[in-house]
């Protein structure tokens, strides 16, 4: 077996839920988080010389998954702004508690912009400190603070809200 | 009740233990990137896109097609080249392109040595960055920016010459995307002006694991 087929199965095989996870706070839906997933691998692994070492996997895959959120997010966003009336909802009403509780999460997030949605679920969901995120998304520490700042404003007005619906 | 950010963190946890389970298998994903490897060496072999990491320099094969009678080639016109990047030139065996790790903000300096076959005149040469699309049209470079160096001015003879070039890697680049060293050359044959490009080496933004 190659090297890197063995470094992928690992990760595959150890970490992909996790990454799922992960990838699902990011874009909200179970369908396009798994896309997510297996795209990032999938660059991560497909060229040669730049295969990811052993241990140093998982974060690489995680920065090519965000950086793809955040690239298909600003794609999205144009088409989203030319045909809002044909977007379906992307959270169906479920009356669980844990089920609503988790839409109500997920809308609250959606209404974060793309680098903010990350800045949040990396600093609270992944427990990056700043200094990390500001180096996966190529901004300035002074920028990701302000994304956390605004984002967990946002977040917490709309979670309170639902909360008291 | 307030959300703090250590309620936030519960909430989140809370929802992310909501995605289900993956359903790719390993050998689908084994598949898919031996199909995209496969395609970036095929790439290669025409001039597109393959990466590279550590700090290297190529010369490329010269396949081309000189014409003993004169500078009026009529099949495509390839070119050979070695480059350099902050001082670091290494041979790649085979065909795969030079790839340096960038880091944003970073100056690079680089230099390309650029061999014309013999009896072959360019009419111009363009150097510079791009960013996986390198199209070209007879007054230059369409998808190139910025064009780091360039001969336009007068014919360029067979022979080895030596391009120098700094870039300054942006700092806007996000860990993981990649940018290109390309190269894209003009000449005149008996069908009119034709064109040719290729990417001569990947720039690879490095991302915080290092790797």
């Amino acid at each position: 077996m190659e090297s890197w087929t063995h470094t992928l199965a690992e990760l595959a095989r150890d970490r992909a839920a996790a990454m799922k996870r992960h990838a699902f706070l990011l874009c909200g839906d179970d369908s396009q988080a798994e896309d997510l997933v297996q795209e990032a691998l999938v660059r991560a692994f497909a060229r040669p010389l730049r295969a990811p070492r052993p241990g140093a996997a998982e974060a690489y895959v995680r920065v090519i998954m965000v950086n793809l959120f955040i690239d298909s997010a600003r794609r999205r966003s144009r088409w989203t702004r030319a045909a809002p009336l044909l977007r379906t909802p992307e959270v169906t009403a479920d009356p669980s508690d844990q089920v609503v509780a988790r839409d109500a999460m997920l809308t609250a997030l959606s209404g974060l912009s793309a680098r903010e949605r990350a800045c949040v679920v990396l600093r609270f969901y992944q427990d990056l400190p700043v200094a990390e995120i500001a180096a996966v998304l190529g901004v300035a520490e002074g920028t990701v603070k302000r994304y956390l700042s605004d984002g967990l404003a946002q977040v917490a007005a709309l979670l309170s809200a639902a909360d008291r619906s | 009740m307030t959300i703090d950010e250590q309620e936030l963190r519960r909430r989140l946890k809370m929802t992310a233990e909501q995605a289900s389970e993956p359903q790719f298998t390993i050998d689908d994903l084994i598949r898919r990137i031996r199909r995209r490897r496969a395609r970036a060496v095929t790439a290669a072999a025409g001039g597109a896109v393959v990466a590279a990491v550590a700090a290297v320099a190529v010369p490329l094969a010269l396949n081309g097609a000189s014409h003993p009678g004169g500078s009026h080639p009529e099949g495509p016109v390839e070119l050979s080249y070695a480059v350099t990047v902050n001082g670091h030139t290494q041979l790649i065996p085979g065909r795969t392109l030079p790839g340096y790790v960038i880091t944003p903000g970073e100056n690079l300096t680089m230099t390309v040595d650029v061999t014309i076959p013999p009896h072959i005149t360019l009419t111009g040469l363009w150097l510079g960055i791009t960013n996986g699309v390198l199209t070209s049209r007879p007054t230059g470079p369409a998808d190139m920016s910025p064009i780091l160096a360039a001969s336009t001015g007068t014919p360029l003879g067979p022979g080895r010459h030596r391009f120098g070039m700094h870039w300054v890697v942006p700092t806007a680049l996000s860990p993981g995307t990649d940018r290109q060293l390309s190269v894209e050359w003009a000449w005149s044959n008996q069908a009119g002006p034709a064109t040719a490009e290729r990417i001569v080496a990947e720039l690879a933004v490095q991302n915080p694991a290092g790797t």
